[in-house]
């Protein structure tokens, strides 16, 4: 599974994430939508690519260490090989118009890929922490456009921001 | 064996100290160009533009310039880089798995998730800017984008399906092609510049970049 979609789905990291999060939450069960949301939201506050960090972490829920080296070495060294192949060859790659124009293609769609990712993500969210989202999309927006922060920081100040606005526990929940 | 260390050394600062796509590009640019000569801002363009022509995240860049810095032991050096900090996870998710169902660490982990669903919308923005030039690549990201959210298309037929159709506009002359000499984001946008317009986009993509699909 990691190996199928973490190496063969252009748009970057996070909408690789959003295929993977159709296959093993959706479809195969393997994580709850709590599970992916820790592994998601972690991955990207730690060091290195997102991608691999979510994998890992995802193997590592499954399965302890051995689904996260698994899902690691899955999940990177296909892709890793192919780029080794691409640099050997890229002169003659670069130079073809048919392939930029496949690429072209593959990246239109990549936008469209970004953006349903960032629905994906969101919406259950939305639906449960409306308020939330009214007030941390803007100002990420905000932050990024505005203040130049950078993203790592902006996922720092919103985890503390929810730290400090606890969702209310559930009539009956202990919080 | 002293060469590939030092790649090692260089590549896993980098990226232990980055969190994101190519935030650690300007740390390896000035070990790798400035101070030891081993790559030119030619290379490093290079290794930005091959992540962005092959799947995968955009990270994988590293793998590119350890190879061109030496050959496959640098490869295998950029991947141990590339990988070897996604362990960190663990320790993260042990330490929150525990306490994930506390009211505070559900709303963090909600303002994160929402955070990081506009960070990519914003990355999106620079991406579509390079690639939606003409009607042909309009129209795909106008006809995948619902089919994504509304009928969960499996992205991989999304992406086939839209490489074949610029392939097919570009041989009967309806997609506009063109033909780029060669990278140029270095030149034009110097390697050093490249982490304060990554943290305008959020996701590792500078804004404006030449990845070579801007018009020559």
């Amino acid at each position: 599974m990691f190996a199928r979609y973490a190496n063969t789905t252009f748009g970057g990291g996070s909408a690789t994430i959003a295929v993977l999060k159709q296959q093993i939450l959706t479809r195969r069960g393997w994580i709850g939508e709590a599970e992916f949301d820790l592994n998601y939201a972690l991955s990207r506050l730690t060091p290195g690519t997102n991608l691999f960090a979510f994998c890992t972490a995802t193997g590592w829920t499954s399965r302890r260490w051995l689904g996260a080296v698994v899902a690691l070495l899955a999940s990177s060294l296909p892709c890793s090989l192919l780029t080794v192949g691409v640099t050997v060859f890229y002169v003659e790659l670069h130079g073809s118009a048919l392939f930029q124009a496949a690429l072209r293609g593959a990246l239109a769609a990549a936008v469209a890929i970004m953006g349903s990712t960032a629905w994906v993500f969101a919406e259950p969210h939305v639906k449960a922490a409306p308020r939330k989202a009214m007030v941390a999309v803007p100002c990420t927006v905000a932050l990024s456009l505005g203040a130049h922060f950078s993203p790592v920081l902006i996922l720092l100040l919103a985890a503390l921001a929810g730290l400090l606005w606890p969702v209310k526990p559930a009539t009956g929940e202990r919080p | 064996m002293t060469k590939f260390l030092l790649v090692l050394w260089i590549l896993v600062k980098s990226t232990f100290t980055s969190f994101a796509g190519l935030a650690s590009l300007p740390e390896i640019r000035d070990e790798l160009v400035e101070q030891r000569h081993w790559l030119t801002d030619d290379d490093l363009n290079q290794a930005v533009v091959i992540t962005r022509t092959t799947p995968g995240p955009v990270g994988v860049y590293v793998v590119s310039v350890g190879y061109m810095a030496d050959a496959v032991p640098g490869a295998v050096a950029g991947w141990i880089a590339m990988a070897a900090p996604s362990l960190l996870v663990v320790l993260l998710v042990g330490y929150f798995g525990k306490r994930a169902e506390h009211p505070r660490v559900r709303a963090m982990l909600q303002c994160v998730v929402l955070a990081s669903a506009a960070l990519l919308v914003l990355a999106a923005i620079p991406i579509g800017r390079e690639a939606l030039d003409g009607p042909l690549t309009i129209a795909i990201t106008a006809v995948a984008l619902p089919l994504l959210i509304m009928k969960r298309v499996n992205t991989l037929w999304i992406i086939g399906a839209a490489a074949a159709l610029s392939f097919v506009g570009a041989v009967a002359g309806v997609a506009h092609v063109r033909q780029t000499d060669r990278p140029r984001l270095a030149e034009q946008h110097p390697a050093t510049q490249v982490s304060s317009t990554d943290r305008s986009h959020g996701m590792g993509l500078p804004s404006g970049q030449d990845l070579s699909l801007a018009p020559p």
